[in-house]
């Protein structure tokens, strides 16, 4: 066969060489899969868009509720509603992301059985769709910011930072979970209800300096814990423990290395396993 | 080198499917997966279970040809020849198990119309939407949305979301989408019976456009006056081997050839059993419904395949409830020509039985519903109300021939020749008089 630049090459096992540049050609289905997403999810709703504002809002007041004024926990200098949405803004994020990319490639199995691109994008566009969620409620952060009189330092200029590395790892978990999803629906389960505790398990409702030194190994394990110990850093200068950055960084790494190492290896059955 | 270079070059093509028997899962265990999490599940998939009963069907067997560019070329087989599968591996969808692809030039692929069209978007959104997957940039779209949408003929709902659209026009615009893609090579399947007649005739105009700029096409299709219409060569698959790549007319013949000796020999089926040879079998759930076997039978209660065109006949399917269900799950009978073009689906009236236990579902095809001629039946339950909705379904399960004898459609009137087509129905018919005098009765 002629080693011509222009022909591709298909056979069993060696779709990678010219994977990644297919991604990049395909960037913008990335873009109009993500706009679908956010189009079709309030369509038919009446107040719209506003819900991206009013689960934040209603969580942070019930867990403001139950661990500041039930549980009378501590939250530093700064007000207790102002720690538990700085503990919400990576959460919701990193939880609608994962939730919705560990589906997305079941979701879309008609896409998938019918037309070729690199299915990477689909579990990135639904993180790109988080992210959008993401900016959106940072308004609320403004605001609440403003209503309690807080002045922000430099650090809150990390934000972006921060946000980019909870989509880091949404996407390393969405692509691992998205590719067993297409093989073993038993996920379609087990990660929803990882979630619904997992809120409990991080520090949302209640502040790291809680957790016993002897514990944090063992705690630090979640990936987001360290997490949001670097957003209230950035928005309340609270002092992160550098143990559960580290531990969260080299999980996220993981993360990403087995999700997309899976994830390859599996691609190229999915139209056959959807 | 003077030779027309090629636009696609096949070498020793092969896909398997592993279909496992009476298994209770249908995703490999959990198990499986923590005992080796990285194992490579390469295209003929599965790692072995001893429980399970495994076939594996070769969709595709060791196929090799070569395409010139600007050549326009026919796939032609039965249903299962392995025409779908070679399309999904040219365009990318699914990988082969063994052989070799090379492909010069931008392809683009219509499996279906419409792929991912949302119900909840506008027509706008969603031609933006779906030229996006097809692989168009959004420029080009906009570039040639006013084309796409003039002909589509939708102007006017253009804002609407489609979910309120007739199908007709959904279909249309779902066309005309695929009707402005710009490549190199485009593989069609079958998708140009669509919309209404007028519609049909334009699309069939744009395909020869499409066609005539030295494009390289695959065409897949039942219809022999298409293939004759649009393509200069034929390839024609016979269960998964290429039995025949040349000229459009030698490949149409032994098509036809391969009808007629499959005729002769076993041509009528009318018992089934899963596990019969030949037949292919699909299934979202296996736990659920179990599939006893299925009959012909005729209305002399005796089980035959040959059956006369003025007697009605039954077809039954005895299928076990495993387990008491929450959706209904409604037997469905699909009726194919010897083409392998579909009659008909038809589907019981009413609630279906959901209680554990055995149950035999019966059909009866009246008299003159089936022209004179060969037929395929699949039978299948399906739930439409889950995501997968198909308990079984077996295609090639039973074959039928309608037979005619002299003098049993009293309506010929003395013709004798054929009547074709893929049913008669008695329609009625009624006569009026222009006739100042007298009735025309009287």
């Amino acid at each position: 066969m002629t080693s011509d630049k222009n022909v591709l090459v298909i056979e069993n096992g060696v779709s990678a060489k010219a994977y990644w540049g297919d991604l990049w050609r395909h960037r913008e289905l990335l873009l109009f899969l993500a706009w679908r997403d956010i189009l079709v999810r309030y369509k038919q709703t009446v107040i719209g868009v506003s819900w991206v504002l009013i689960r934040p809002l209603l969580t942070m007041m019930i867990l403001t509720v139950v661990f500041g004024r039930i549980a009378n926990l501590s939250s530093g200098d700064v007000p207790y509603a102002i720690l538990v949405f700085t503990g919400l803004l990576p959460w919701f994020y990193f939880s609608n992301a994962t939730s919705e990319s560990s589906n997305s490639l079941v979701t879309n199995g008609n896409l998938l059985s019918k037309v070729y691109f690199p299915r990477m994008i689909v579990p990135a566009s639904t993180v790109l769709v988080g992210a959008v969620d993401f900016v959106v409620s940072i308004s609320v952060l403004v605001l609440l910011m403003l209503w309690y009189g807080i002045d922000p330092s430099w650090k809150i200029l990390l934000i972006p930072l921060l946000g980019f590395w909870v989509g880091l790892l949404s996407l390393g978990i969405g692509l691992l979970f998205s590719a067993l999803t297409v093989r073993y629906r038993d996920f379609r389960h087990i990660v929803p209800f990882m979630l619904q505790l997992g809120i409990y398990a991080s520090p949302v409702g209640y502040s790291t300096a809680l957790i016993p030194a002897q514990w944090a190994p063992l705690y630090y394990l979640n990936p987001i814990a360290g997490i949001i110990d670097a957003f209230r850093w950035a928005i309340i200068g609270q002092v992160p423990s550098l143990y559960g950055i580290v531990s969260s960084l080299v999980i996220t790494v993981s993360f990403l290395l087995v999700g997309l190492i899976y994830f390859r290896s599996a691609e190229s059955r999915f139209a056959d396993d959807i | 080198m003077t030779s027309r270079p090629f636009a696609i070059e096949v070498e020793n093509l092969s896909k398997s499917y592993v279909i496992s028997h009476n298994s209770k899962r249908k995703a490999r265990s959990l198990r499986e997966l923590l005992a080796n999490p990285f194992a490579r599940q390469d295209a003929v998939g599965a790692m072995p279970d001893e429980d399970m009963p495994k076939e594996t069907f070769w969709a595709l067997n060791d196929v090799s040809f070569r395409i010139g560019e600007g050549e326009r070329v026919a796939i032609i087989g039965g249903n299962g020849a392995g025409k779908s599968t070679l399309l999904k591996i040219l365009s990318r969808i699914t990988e082969p198990t063994s052989g070799k692809v090379a492909i010069r030039g931008k392809v683009s692929s219509l499996l279906e119309v419409g792929t991912g069209f949302h119900p909840e978007l506008t027509g706008r959104e969603n031609i933006y939407l779906n030229g996006a997957i097809l692989g168009m940039r959004r420029s080009e779209i906009t570039a040639k949305f006013d084309q796409i949408v003039d002909f589509s003929g939708v102007e006017k709902f253009i804002d609407t979301p489609v979910k309120h659209y007739s199908s007709g026009m959904y279909v249309r615009l779902a066309f005309s989408v695929s009707a402005w893609l710009d490549p190199d090579i485009l593989i069609v399947d079958e998708v140009l019976s669509v919309g209404d007649q007028a519609f049909q005739r334009r699309c069939a105009e744009r395909m020869k456009e499409l066609t005539g700029a030295g494009r390289t096409v695959l065409f897949v299709s039942h219809s022999m006056q298409a293939v004759k219409a649009m393509c200069d060569k034929a390839m024609f698959l016979e269960r998964g081997r290429a039995v025949h790549f040349g000229s459009v007319d030698d490949a149409a013949t032994q098509y036809v050839r391969s009808i007629e000796a499959d005729n002769t020999e076993s041509w009528g089926k009318a018992e089934f059993t899963p596990g019969d040879e030949g037949v292919i079998a699909h299934s979202d759930h296996q736990n659920k419904i179990r599939c006893h076997h299925a009959r012909i039978i005729n209305d002399e209660e005796q089980v035959t395949s040959q059956l006369p065109i003025d007697r009605p006949f039954f077809i039954e399917l005895t299928y076990e409830v495993l387990e008491d269900l929450d959706v209904s799950a409604v037997p469905n009978f699909h009726f194919y020509d010897e083409f392998g073009g579909r009659v008909f689906i038809t589907m019981p009236e009413g609630a279906c039985p959901r209680e554990k236990g055995v149950f035999t579902a019966r059909c009866e095809i009246p008299s003159f519903q089936l022209n004179n001629g060969r037929y395929v039946v699949m039978v299948a339950i399906s739930s439409f109300s889950l995501e997968a909705p198909l308990h079984f379904a077996f295609e090639y399960s039973l074959r039928l021939e309608v037979k005619e004898d002299t003098g049993m459609d009293v309506r010929r009137h003395g013709w004798t020749g054929a009547l074709p087509g893929t049913s008669r129905p008695r329609l009625d018919w009624t006569y009026s008089s222009h006739n100042r005098i007298t009735g025309f009765n009287t």
